[in-house]
């Protein structure tokens, strides 16, 4: 994605969420998404089999106290 | 309760032998003992008299309350008397609760007098970070988001501490919500220094409960560590700082960062202090539902078993070659006390996903603190402060579902790899910070952040003196696996007893 299409995506996904990314604050937070999203690549890169899952598990130790 | 300054330093000094400058140790050291400090000028003698309370230990002051040598209104009027004094240089505190000390401080003494003593904290005062809620105090995180927060109740920790009967003195210092490892300003309130040289870091987040107890400000603290923030402070200013297992320590409470990655321990001046803490701090808390069942033991106990037969793994060393030649010098140094006191090192080859486990953090921790910042962004979003606070949990609000769950898939696959690697040894090691405080820490692996991501409890105590540039603290960080903290303590006991370097005390005056 070029960097324009990334701040549009910014924009998007903020406004999904409720938010309203202004231009001021799409430039401002950018390089920190983008730094997120290299993150992500990295993990990417780590094979995991299909049947992994997610560390955190449901606990039903609160439900059973109850 | 009315003693002479000359009984007092009868009982003090002869339960108190810490409290002596290094140069006035004995002239016999122990065999296992490392080489004197090579920065003289940054000890700096203790006068005697009220000057020494504020550094006494929790061991050492417990001893004298409980036998009525020293009253608690009478150690929390030093603390108070020298937090007045080095507190404009320091900003460990955001709010000091003096009322509420003193007050805490007479009940506690008419309670022991009465014969009620409760325990090793009963009259110790202590700060807690600014992220604890208080009951009736302020609890701002450093942020003008909370500047107004006033908590109706005590999180756990807190009570635990009040119940063991401890005097809080004051909320400690950390930068804007705990974001950063280092106080960087633009918070709600000045940023924190380090005692040892005030123009550098104290590090953080935990900034002013490490810079608290070097500065003899408190003599028990708590921190938190979402990326290392108890160990950094602890491993820059020169004290002892353990992030328990997950679970092991009540968040209820707590401002969060990272609800799966947050952890709440002690930081005090000593292993045996940090041991007495925990045992206040840690047992199950039904208010937190991360919280372990597991039995506490007494981690006191663990203090005088040693490190004979012990197998302690480290890193391979080429892992740690960008670290500063210092702190190299200094874990090297470290390497050979453990050796001589009957410890076997072996080198242990990291798992292939320790390469990216920081950005694991990264994901994880950013995508659950954009949640909890979600009604601050869309009510409160103008009043975050000068910081990147707002920037970073605004970016991390755009971060997918399936793209946190990633991360947190290739964190099982981690913490699968970490847990078979650590059944070959009992702890391990690592410097307890890549750089001197101030210098560039920027490595390829700080050893920081994946013990948040597995969970494993980790140490972090005074190992040496830099020499370039010169005076400043440097760390050891000693890890194991889940609900090991007893085997951590008995390590870090050991070292300790055979080193001299949490005597040191920063030049303050």
């Amino acid at each position: 994605m070029t960097d324009a299409e990334i701040k549009q995506a910014m924009r998007a996904i903020a406004a999904v969420n409720g938010l309203t990314l202004s231009d001021e604050r799409s430039e401002r937070d950018f390089a920190t998404f983008k730094s997120y999203l290299t993150a992500i690549d990295a993990i990417k890169k780590i094979e995991l089999p299909v049947e992994t899952e997610p560390l955190p598990i449901v606990n039903l130790k609160s439900v059973q106290r109850g | 309760m009315e003693i002479s300054r000359r009984a007092f330093l009868a009982g003090s000094l002869a339960v108190s032998p810490t409290i002596q400058n290094p140069a006035m140790a004995p002239a016999e050291p122990r065999n296992q003992r490392t080489p004197p400090p090579r920065n003289p000028s940054a000890q700096q003698p203790l006068a005697r008299g009220t000057e020494e309370l504020p550094y006494l230990t929790i061991r050492e002051a417990s001893t004298l309350l409980r036998s009525r040598k020293l009253s608690p209104v009478e150690l929390t009027n030093a603390v108070l008397e020298r937090i007045d004094r080095i507190e404009p240089r320091v900003h460990a505190f955001l709010t000091l609760t003096r009322d509420e000390a003193l007050r805490a401080a007479r009940v506690a003494e008419q309670e022991i007098a009465a014969g009620k003593y409760r325990g090793p904290l009963h009259g110790i005062p202590f700060g807690v970070k600014d992220t604890h809620y208080t009951k009736g105090i302020r609890t701002t995180a450093n942020s003008p988001v909370l500047s107004n927060f006033v908590p109706d109740f005590d999180a756990t920790v807190v009570s635990r501490l009040k119940d063991a009967g401890g005097v809080l003195s004051g909320k400690l210092s950390l930068p804007e919500f705990s974001f950063g490892g280092s106080p960087v300003g633009g918070g709600e309130f000045p940023d924190a220094t380090n005692p040892w040289d005030l123009a550098r870091t104290p590090g953080g987040s935990s900034s002013g409960s490490g810079a608290a107890l070097a500065a003899g400000l408190v003599i028990a603290a708590t921190g938190g560590d979402t990326s290392g923030s108890i160990r950094n402070p602890a491993a820059l200013c020169g004290v002892v700082g353990m992030k328990p297992t997950y679970g092991r320590v009540s968040r209820h409470g707590i401002v969060t960062i990272s609800w799966s990655l947050d952890h709440v321990g002690p930081m005090t001046r000593s292993v045996f202090d940090n041991a007495l803490l925990l045992n206040v701090l840690a047992g199950h808390d039904p208010l937190d539902d991360s919280s372990s069942q597991q039995q506490v033991p007494d981690y006191t106990r663990a203090l005088t078993r040693g490190v004979r037969g012990v197998r302690m793994g480290i890193p391979k060393l080429a892992l740690i070659d960008d670290y500063h030649a210092d702190v190299k010098r200094a874990f090297d140094e470290a390497l050979t006390v453990f050796k001589k006191l009957g410890a076997s090192i072996v080198e242990a080859d990291m798992p292939p996903t320790l390469a990216v486990i920081d950005d694991v953090q990264t994901i994880v921790r950013i995508a659950e603190a954009s949640s909890y910042h979600e009604s601050f962004l869309s009510e409160k979003a103008e009043r975050y402060g000068k910081t990147d606070v707002r920037r970073d949990v605004e970016a991390g609000s755009l971060i997918t579902a399936t793209q946190y769950l990633r991360a947190q898939k290739v964190r099982t696959r981690f913490v699968k790899e970490f847990t078979a690697l650590f059944d070959t040894f009992d702890v391990f090691l690592t410097p307890g910070f890549p750089a001197p405080a101030g210098e560039s820490a920027n490595v390829r692996q700080a050893f920081r952040r994946v013990f948040n991501v597995c969970g494993f409890p980790a140490l972090v105590q005074p190992a040496g003196i830099s020499t370039s540039p010169a005076g400043l603290p440097l760390s050891l960080q000693i890890a194991a696996k889940p609900f090991a903290e007893e085997a951590i303590y008995a390590a870090a006991a050991a070292f300790e007893n055979a080193t001299e370097w949490h005597h040191l005390r920063p030049p303050l005056s």
